[in-house]
């Protein structure tokens, strides 16, 4: 009897020492994002986590263009308002909905951005492109509720590589590098709050058409539509503000896309703030684009924050959080933050200033 | 569903789990119905065919003992209702091509068609063929419970790639009552995580550079490595699935027939062939070898040999009639094609020229004072075996023969592709490499007669645990699965 009582304790312990590995194997070798500038899965994710209960807000939820957009620590510095970047890149409405279930646990904001440019995407997001935000959200019913979604995860084999990601990026050992090992020994705590600062740049010559009037329909997928009315019902259940945010974008946005996001905003009562509206909100397209086409640097998020700034201030009454104890790790990181803004404010100038476009990002860092 | 497969592993942890919650004398039945679900999930409704000819082969072992006057009649008839499935839905279009050119005289045709295959179904149609002649010879008993018999037939285990089992001997494993024994359940998932190891870390991983070699066309010195990594392959891929599954087999305490005894370690072609694949070489001596020599036509051949002047060469006929069978039929199981036969006879072709010429290979060795009982001779003579392999396995890989001499001739083409830039990459060749000296070591302590996991059994935990823990995550490391890969079906798998 005493040898079956320890057989059974042995093959259970070493079971739960075995998932325990297969669980920290994992995190040892899925793509971290060690930094803002590197998929950002890691880095934006375990940011949000990093805060105290209850800390932001505002949130702004999108793809790479909105982390792109959006500086919270700016904000913060102007006004006193907590918010936080939650966007990943190429992530579509399905994943944000989950984002917002997710950081909905833990935050109470009040106000929700969405980045709209993915709506109109007409193919659906890659098992890849929803691994960063996946891999490092937390265990939680909300976890489960997505994981049970065949929209993310079409056969048996990827559910159970999303629960231990060993599955998926087992074949990592051979890209092993300091930048998989630093960040499971550092901080998780997301100085820009989220956002993504860029000081590259290259002139956007399709600024000025991208948006002319014309007679073209733009399509939004079955699935686009389904999560977009989920996350308005999301957003209403939880006695949120959505705020549908056009985010200037040349590559996929137009006069079309524009006209559908009024009727959708029209139809689910919430706000539709087009900041592709040239006649209202200047950009400057030599300067302000990263790469040309799609993305904002520094100096285009700037403005955006700005403009989005005005836009709560003009709505809403915050309070400001400066002087309040519980937001202290803010004021903190606010420092920290202006000196990263003022370095990326530095290259972008040095870039400008030297014609060294976006393509030519490599050969300036070599110098 | 393949064995290597997540869904596979679950359903034998919860098969197992109901297997001995549930009383002894009816732990037969739940495999019967863990067998049933588990073709299902590999074949669908084509189960539909196995159940099929189960019911011929229980009928017809019942009526060869009942109408004991008509038996020979009922087990020509019996055999050929079980082998016609096998010979209609794979065989048909070799037949087609065989028949038609007569029929085309009479302005008949036979068409080509394509059929799916039920799963194991070369295997499962071997194993009903030896049910029945074991019952017509008197050897065995018919089977009184149909349920039984099906639940042989269907064992999961063993019904993709074998072993090819008799049901007189694996009846007695699967109707006896089994106790949950936790040092047995421990090795068998020893045996398990090596053949993961096998199939997927060496087997999958070699099968990266082969597929690109011989698919992308290379020519060049390349070839003596395509030509070893898909002997490698072969080898592992199946012995890693025997593994798994006689694993798999012991969990529940049923011990399979052994299928695989190193064979790279044989001195001769012959030796060889009875380590590789046993089950199948058994059952082609008992089935094929066994009664085309007991024939008339060989009992008449060996009354005129006896009295023949070249003792030598009649002895070597002797043998050769009944070989060519075996030879011949072991091609055609391998597959439909002129090609898998040729392979057969390849075999048979050095078999018989080893006979032949064993007189003056003797002479030969004696004139020039060979010493046959080293080291350096037994090693020689397991690289010619081994050499002699890898070519029959370039004729097993090549579509037709003239490929395969092709593939040889071009040795002499150079070809500016590299080796390390078709599939493996230098650190992923580094724990190939590993885990292909772990295994001949396993193997080479096998041969020495060492029982390496009963030897792993006597560690202390701490040990034990850490060996298991290097066999899962060298699996789930460095195996070749998932996204990125398309995980490879086992090869055998096909027949």
């Amino acid at each position: 009897m005493k040898k079956r009582i320890f057989n059974l304790i042995s093959f259970c312990m070493f079971i739960i020492i075995t998932i325990n590995f297969l669980y920290v194997g994992g995190f040892f070798l899925a793509p971290k994002g060690t930094d803002y500038d590197n998929q950002g899965g890691s880095y934006t994710v375990n940011g949000l986590y990093n805060l105290k209960d209850n800390q932001i807000d505002v949130l702004f939820l999108g793809d790479s263009s909105m982390s792109r957009s959006v500086s919270p620590m700016r904000l913060y510095e102007d006004t006193g308002i907590t918010s936080y970047n939650y966007s990943i890149n190429s992530s579509r409405v399905y994943m944000a909905y989950y984002m917002l279930k997710d950081t909905l646990l833990t935050q109470k904001p009040k106000v929700v951005f969405f980045d709209t440019i993915t709506l109109f995407y007409e193919y659906r997001e890659r098992e890849e492109e929803q691994r960063p935000s996946f891999d490092y959200m937390r265990w939680s019913k909300v976890k489960m509720e997505a994981l049970n979604d065949d929209l993310f995860s079409e056969n048996f084999f990827d559910k159970v590589s999303f629960v231990l990601p060993i599955f998926r990026y087992h074949d990592r050992w051979q890209h092993l590098g300091e930048k998989d090992i630093k960040p499971l020994f550092s901080s998780k705590n997301s100085i820009t709050r989220g956002y993504y600062l860029s000081g590259s740049y290259k002139p956007n010559k399709r600024a000025s058409t991208y948006m002319n009037k014309n007679d073209k329909e733009v399509h939004m997928l079955k699935e686009t539509e389904e999560y977009l009315y989920k996350l308005v019902d999301l957003c209403k259940e939880n006695d949120i503000d959505l705020v549908f945010l056009g985010i200037p974008d040349s590559l996929v946005w137009n006069y079309a896309s524009s006209k559908k996001m009024e009727e959708i905003a029209e139809k689910t009562d919430t706000v539709f703030l087009d900041l592709n509206d040239s006649d209202k909100y200047e950009y400057d397209w030599n300067t302000d684009s990263e790469n040309g086409l799609t993305h904002f640097n520094i100096s285009g998020a700037i403005k955006t924050t700005k403009y989005v700034e005005d836009y709560i201030l003009d709505n809403y009454e915050f309070k400001s959080h400066k002087k309040d104890p519980y937001y202290d790790n803010w004021n903190k990181d606010l420092k920290k933050y202006k000196k990263m803004e003022t370095k990326t404010l530095k290259e972008l100038k040095y870039n400008i200033d030297n014609n060294i476009q976006y393509e030519k990002k490599k050969s300036y860092k070599k110098k | 569903m393949s064995y290597t497969s997540l869904q596979f592993l679950i359903f034998v942890v919860v098969l197992l789990f109901v297997y001995y919650i549930v009383p002894k004398k009816y732990r037969w039945e739940i495999l019967l119905i863990g067998n049933l679900v588990c073709y299902y999930l590999m074949s669908g409704w084509l189960l539909l065919f196995v159940v099929l000819a189960s019911l011929f082969s229980y009928f017809g072992a019942k009526l060869i003992e009942k109408r004991k006057e008509k038996r020979k009649k009922i087990f020509i008839i019996s055999l050929f209702s079980v082998l016609g499935f096998l010979l209609v839905l794979k065989y048909n279009n070799f037949i087609s091509s065989l028949l038609n050119p007569i029929l085309n005289i009479v302005n008949l045709n036979i068409p080509f068609k394509k059929f799916i295959l039920p799963v194991g179904i070369s295997y499962y149609t071997l194993e009903m063929i030896s049910y029945l002649a074991d019952v017509y010879l008197k050897k065995i008993k018919p089977e009184n419970n149909f349920f039984k018999l099906l639940t042989f037939y269907t064992y999961f285990p063993k019904v993709l790639e074998g072993p090819i089992s008799k049901y007189r001997d694996l009846s007695k494993e699967i109707f006896s009552e089994h106790i949950f024994n936790y040092e047995s359940f421990r090795k068998a998932w020893v045996l398990i995580g090596v053949g993961f190891i096998k199939k997927l870390v060496i087997a999958d991983r070699c099968g990266l550079f082969v597929s690109n070699f011989f698919l992308e066309g290379h020519t060049g010195l390349l070839t003596i490595p395509a030509i070893i990594f898909y002997t490698i392959q072969i080898y592992f891929d199946f012995s890693g699935c025997i593994d798994i599954v006689s694993g798999v087999s012991e969990l529940f305490g049923i011990k399979l027939a052994e299928n695989f005894r190193q064979p790279f370690f044989s001195q001769s072609i012959e030796e060889f062939w009875r380590r590789w694949h046993i089950t199948l070489g058994l059952w082609l001596k008992e089935y094929v070898f066994f009664p085309v020599s007991l024939s008339k036509t060989n009992m008449k051949l060996n009354k005129k040999m006896r009295n023949a002047k070249y003792k030598h060469l009649s002895k070597f006929i002797l043998v050769a009639f009944p070989l060519f069978f075996v030879w011949f039929f072991n091609g055609l199981w391998h597959g439909p094609t002129l090609k898998y036969v040729l392979y057969g006879l390849y075999y048979y072709l050095l078999m018989m020229l080893g006979i032949l010429f064993k007189p003056v290979l003797e002479k030969i060795v004696k004139i020039l004072r060979i010493n046959t009982e080293v080291f350096s001779w037994k090693l020689f003579r397991i690289i010619r075996t081994t050499f002699i392999v890898c070519i029959g396995m370039l004729i097993f890989r090549s579509e037709t023969i003239t490929d395969a001499f092709n593939t040889l001739a071009n040795i002499r083409v150079m070809d500016s592709v590299k080796f390390f830039e078709l599939g493996i990459n230098i650190k992923e060749f580094v724990p190939l490499l590993v885990m292909i000296f772990a295994m001949f070591f396993i193997s080479l302590a096998k041969e020495l007669k060492i029982d390496v996991r009963e030897k792993l059994e006597e560690q202390n935990l701490v040990f034990r645990w850490i060996v298991y823990w290097v066999i899962i995550f060298s699996v789930i490391i460095f195996g070749v699965y998932g996204r990125g890969y398309d995980a490879a079906s086992f090869i055998y798998g096909g027949f």
